[in-house]
């Protein structure tokens, strides 16, 4: 066999030439193989349901076998969770169905709010395994101890068998990938930088391109998801993957200050800011060379240049030049220039130390980005979206329990969990939440058909294992999208057993369940809310301006515990909510709004995204000796600008209708005009009265960070009005 | 006509109760009627759509128990 270097994929050439198979077409044989192996082992050692090995390599089995062990090791523990979680719950009511369902309620929230984010795949094992393992008690009354087991045992067979398939059979390593994408990233940060010194400069470039950022943005998440998983297939990158981490968190640590900056170059444009630094044009050309370095070294040539320092001095009479907010606007960007200058000399460390493979040297010292709260800290302040998730996935739980108990319609038993697996299902993927519950209908009815005409014509396993491995081929070549969902059917419908028995009442009892709980699914989805892109677009708008009205209308530091909540609360809104706004944004159908293109739905998520940054600098800086002097000293114009800015986002949020007369952008140009001209009266005032910091770069940061959020704030609006809101807001069919 | 749909459907000797079939064909009644209300942008006229299809549906399945199936 050769690789699939040739155009002619998985076609026979006609001459003595060698079979040639594409990628797609090895995943797939091994898959089917893998799958038909496990069955035949399972159905061998006549182990309670082969079909869940089957199940476990389904779900673990990607193209790349890194991936797949990485999965599967989340698979494992997952299940090793989901098995004491639900031998717990079992063990402490064995008789009581209520409390049972009281008790699980609690475990099943919290697997399901830790779904999203690190380690999803491993707290969505746990969510819906633990209550197949809680309905083994009594559904199988005494053998509950006997299910665990299998169930755990058998989801590791399935691992070991996908593991060595794919280890021994065309085995494909991640580790290239991993290369080649940290390259692409550090070619990508150079160019960002190439932009912005050709801005500072005085170029006519406006900093780095949309397209550029974006790139950078996927590049830092798609060398995140490999580290991990090729760490899992290789030991040379699992003994440095500490500096792996370290280099991935710069790298997006440079990418925030990088969207920060770009974000701010039209206010570099107006700053000189070379003549007030003039060291950037130095400092720039350094950090290129940094990352051409780090590149080098992780393509393994020997340490050519050590990291220079660059003293960002300030050239005082310039500075004095310049007006107060000019001055602001200034000290902001050496702010930025200085973290851009330590993740790069960050980048430049780990890449050294991946390159020397310094394994004892791997600490956390040098990391730059700030540390994050682990074990249950890192849940609060609680997340809403997850929070909500949690909740729909409890009341699943209970609604179809309550159906089985007092309606017992088909399914019976499987209403406890079969509604909660495809709730997890849909939260997993809550951008394509009714995809797979619709794709799950048609995938029974196929499967339905090979149950009723094929399956009782074979005898033995030969025959079953071709069956099986035809199947899976079959899914995973020609529809890998909906692979998944195939596969489930197959393994519900097929009932695969030693003793097989063809029931035809029972397949179809199972259909209508199937298609039942969908609806009851799709159902209960809708109490989060429609599932059209669009409208969940508009409420995280509105949630994301109530969340920075609340922000800037409440004091820097709340009196009260429930005031600190809350504030913990509005400020995690504001700094997650633009990436999900952005993300729901771009699966907006087009054709149905051809009046929001695409590219001002971009446009208007980048400015909501640089608002949200500019608030959060205000809030990180308000609550300083400086922020205090300034409101103190010129109270009457920050109230004012501060009442505008709430009225402002409460227009924003929709809360209510913008007055037609007024316009926004004037309203704030003329509030940042009045705040400007109140500053130069001032503050040499206050600066001639006040000693230390108060007079310098704080003093100025804090001006910088008013100052950004009424810009941005006139940014976002200028986009804003590009858009046919109410196209958005009309109501539809889903 | 409709005296030639039979009332009780039995596929492979498996008896489909005519609310089923009533059911199923008013779920996809309504699915083509709100298809139908969106491509005319009559669809805004309603406060809450989601409802209104289950609305729908349960009229579609009454109309045809009653007057075509005869559940």
């Amino acid at each position: 066999m050769t690789t699939a270097s040739t155009p002619h994929t998985g076609v026979a050439e006609p001459h003595g030439s060698r079979l040639v198979l594409s990628d797609k077409a090895k995943y797939s044989i091994k898959l089917g193989l893998a799958i038909a192996i496990t069955y035949g082992l399972a159905l061998r050692a006549d182990w309670m349901s082969p079909t869940w090995a089957a199940i476990a390599v389904a779900m673990i089995g990607q193209p790349g076998h890194g991936q797949s062990l990485y999965k599967g090791m989340l698979r494992a523990i997952g299940t090793l969770i989901a098995f004491f979680s639900g031998l717990f719950i079992l063990m402490l009511f064995p008789q009581d169905r209520w409390m049972t369902l009281v008790a699980t309620s609690p475990f099943l929230g919290y697997f399901t709010y830790r779904m999203k984010g690190q380690n999803d795949y491993l707290w969505f094992v746990a969510a819906f395994v633990t209550p197949m393992i809680v309905m083994s008690g009594p559904s199988q009354p005494g053998h509950a101890f006997e299910f665990a087991a299998y169930r755990t045992l058998e989801t590791l067979m399935g691992i070991g068998v996908w593991a060595l398939v794919s280890i021994f059979i065309w085995p494909v390593t991640n580790r290239g990938a991993l290369n080649a994408a940290t390259d692409k990233l550090l070619a990508t940060q150079q160019k960002i930088i190439e932009a912005f010194r050709h801005a500072a400069t005085g170029g006519e470039s406006a900093g780095a391109a949309p397209a550029l950022q974006e790139q950078e943005s996927q590049l830092v998440g798609q060398v995140g998801s490999l580290i991990d998983v090729v760490a899992a297939e290789t030991y040379e990158v699992r003994g440095v993957r500490g500096a792996w981490h370290r280099l991935h968190a710069a790298s997006l640590s440079f990418l925030h200050v990088s969207s920060r900056v770009q974000s701010g170059m039209s206010d570099f444009e107006r700053i000189p800011l070379s003549s007030v630094l003039p060291d950037v044009p130095e400092i720039l050309t350094e950090l290129d060379a940094r990352l051409t370095e780090a590149r080098s070294l992780l393509g393994g040539a020997a340490p050519a240049r050590p990291c220079r320092d660059v003293a960002l001095e300030v050239d005082a009479e310039a500075f004095d030049a310049l007006g107060h907010f000019a001055r602001a606007g200034a000290a902001v960007g050496r702010t930025e220039l200085a973290a851009l200058d330590a993740h790069t000399r960050t980048i430049v460390e780990c890449a050294l130390e991946i390159r020397e493979d310094k394994r004892a040297a791997s600490t956390a010292s040098a990391d730059t980005t700030p540390a994050k709260a682990r074990g249950p800290l890192s849940l609060v302040p609680l997340d809403r979206d997850q929070l909500m998730g949690a909740i729909i996935a409890v009341a699943t739980m209970w609604g179809g329990t309550l159906i089985w108990i007092y309606f017992n319609p088909p399914g019976h038993v499987s209403w406890f969990q079969f509604p909660t697996n495809l709730v997890l299902v849909a939260l997993l993927n809550p951008q394509m939440r009714f995809f797979p519950l619709r794709v799950l209908g048609y995938a029974y009815f196929a499967a339905m058909l090979v149950y009723v005409f094929i399956m009782p014509h074979l005898s033995g396993f030969v025959q079953l294992g071709s069956l099986l491995f035809a199947f899976t081929f079959i899914t995973a070549y020609f529809f890998p999208k909906a692979a998944t969902f195939l596969l489930l059917a197959m393994f519900t419908m097929f009932g695969i057993s030693n003793e097989q028995t063809y029931d035809f009442a029972s397949m179809m009892n199972t259909y209508v369940f199937t298609m039942s709980a969908i609806l009851v699914v799709y159902g209960m989805t809708y109490l989060i809310g429609s599932p059209r892109p669009e409208k969940t677009m508009l409420r995280q708008v509105r949630r994301f301006f109530r969340s920075c009205e609340f922000l800037v209308s409440h004091p820097a530091r709340p009196d009260s515990r429930v005031d600190r909540v809350r504030q913990a609360y509005h400020r995690r809104e504001l700094q997650t909510l633009p990436a999900k706004i952005a993300t729901w944004g771009a699966q907006i159908d087009q054709k149905r709004f051809p009046q929001n293109s695409a590219e001002q739905v971009r446009a208007l998520a980048v400015r909501r995204q640089l608002l949200a940054f500019r608030i959060d600098d205000l809030l990180n800086l308000r609550s300083g000796p400086q922020a205090e002097l300034l409101v103190r000293e010129l109270g009457d114009e920050v109230g004012s600008w501060r009442e505008l800015l709430e009225q402002v986002f409460h227009e924003w949020s929709g809360a209510e209708e913008a007055d037609p007369r007024q316009d926004v952008h004037e309203r704030l140009s003329g509030q940042l005009a009045q705040l400007n001209a109140r500053v130069e009266e001032e503050v040499s005032r206050i600066q001639a009265s006040e000693t230390g910091d108060a007079a310098g770069e704080g003093f100025y940061r804090v001006l910088g960070a008013f100052r950004g959020v009424t810009r941005a704030g006139i940014a976002y609006n200028k986009r804003s009005r590009e858009i046919d809101w109410e196209a958005w807001r009309e109501e539809q069919f889903a | 006509m409709f005296d030639l749909i039979p009332n009780e459907f039995a596929i492979g000797e498996v008896y489909l109760p005519p609310l089923l079939i009533c059911g199923v064909f008013g779920l996809a009644l309504a699915a083509l009627t709100g298809r139908l209300l969106n491509k005319y942008r009559l669809s805004r006229y309603f406060f809450y759509p989601p409802l209104v299809f289950v609305a729908l549906a349960v009229i579609y399945t009454v109309l045809i128990g009653t007057f075509i199936i005869r559940a």
